[in-house]
């Protein structure tokens, strides 16, 4: 089932910023990760990352590095800061509020550990 | 070419971005997604050309993202430095021309005296001097210091006229201030004097007509050094042991003594 751009396109910062909670990833790697967790279903273009991400860098939520493969291709590592974790925890707080509140309104009973789209990520 | 479309992708995306270093690194970010998306097609089993189509595909229109990366893209100092290397090029050229010549002319302490710069010439090193003759000549070599300044004189002299019967003492002093793009050029008005006999020189800024003061002109010698030709107006010829020369602009009063008994006489 794929989602109205719309119903994402809010919470990508959030997406993103949970994505690098357990290592450091390049933009590549993180569009794969996602779509895998997702199971492909965020229709993400991968060009509308890069904008997200350089966004987040200024802000101070992520730093990037250079890092050169095996192939001689040089990658931009993103890394989480410690202000990016506030942020993430922040936003998971918010996104589980809002939820709560929409299955509220919809009449679905609210269970612990319902969250079938994305498992929720591992803890560092 | 390989990745000619690609390549056109990424330059379109980041054409908006005006700061150099930073167009250059987005651009290379993008290229390494999509050669890796690329590649990811090609193993797939597509061809080059479906796995360049659907790697543009999935990457979306370059044309969206384009004024998104040129907004986040603006350093501020990053512009301020790369101009910052520039403006120092041209200031040190522009400085480095009257530096140079002021070097070249003065020395960095100053040449020894300039007496005056128009005759080029150095009265106390002469025994005759308009008409007059030196009865006295010594170099003191005293030296105090206040409000930042260096005072030192380093010569002084006595001539007499034998028409007129007149006198003048003369001394040299110089002024060394380390902060001489603020130095206070008349420095010299703020020096008053007294003798052993009891005479008391007033300084430029409290005498009044006829009485004796401290008088005298200077000329910049250096990048720190400022030389003053000063004399006692009112001396008459006295036989004197001492000339007190005091500063006491900011309160605290320092004195320069000129010894006089041990000169070097020319009579």
């Amino acid at each position: 089932m794929k989602i109205e751009k719309s119903l994402l396109s809010g919470s990508t910062p959030m997406l993103v910023l949970a994505l690098l909670k357990d290592g450091d990833k390049y933009g590549y790697e993180m569009i794969e990760e996602l779509d895998r967790r997702s199971d492909h279903t965020f229709e993400l273009k991968e060009g509308t990352l890069y904008p997200l991400l350089h966004a987040l860098e200024k802000e101070r939520f992520v730093t990037s590095y250079a890092k050169q493969t095996a192939g001689g291709r040089e990658r931009k590592y993103y890394s989480l800061t410690s202000k990016g974790l506030e942020q993430l925890a922040y936003k998971e707080k918010e996104w589980r509020h809002f939820t709560t509140a929409v299955d509220a309104v919809l009449g679905f009973a609210v269970a612990e550990g319902n969250m079938s789209l994305a498992p929720a990520p591992a803890t560092i | 070419m390989k990745f000619g479309r690609i390549e056109d992708w990424c330059r379109q995306a980041v054409s908006q971005i005006k700061y150099p270093p930073d167009r250059q690194m987005v651009h290379q970010e993008l290229k390494a997604h999509m050669e890796d998306r690329y590649e990811a097609y090609l193993e797939r089993g597509f061809s080059e050309k479906e796995a360049e189509a659907k790697a543009l595909e999935a990457m979306g229109s370059a044309q969206e993202i384009a004024p998104q990366l040129a907004a986040i893209h603006r350093p501020f100092w990053g512009y301020l430095l790369s101009i910052s290397r520039y403006v120092l090029i041209v200031m040190a050229c522009i400085l480095i021309v009257p530096v140079f010549q002021y070097v070249r002319n003065m020395g960095i302490r100053g040449k020894d005296y300039l007496y005056d710069p128009a005759r080029q010439r150095d009265p106390y090193i002469q025994e005759e001097w308009n008409g007059g003759h030196r009865i006295l000549y010594l170099e003191p070599g005293v030296e105090a210091r206040s409000d930042g300044y260096i005072f030192r004189i380093t010569k002084a002299a006595i001539w007499e006229w034998d028409e007129s019967e007149g006198h003048m003492f003369h001394f040299q002093m110089d002024v060394i201030d380390n902060r001489s793009w603020v130095e206070d050029a008349d420095i010299g008005r703020w020096f008053w004097a007294e003798d052993d006999r009891g005479n008391y020189y007033a300084s430029f800024y409290e005498s009044i007509p006829g009485s004796r003061y401290v008088s005298g002109n200077s000329y910049r010698t250096g990048f720190f050094t400022r030389t003053y030709e000063m004399w006692l107006s009112g001396y008459e010829g006295e036989d004197l042991q001492w000339v007190d020369l005091h500063y006491d602009r900011s309160g605290r009063d320092i004195t320069l003594r000129i010894d006089l008994t041990g000169g070097e006489a020319n009579e």
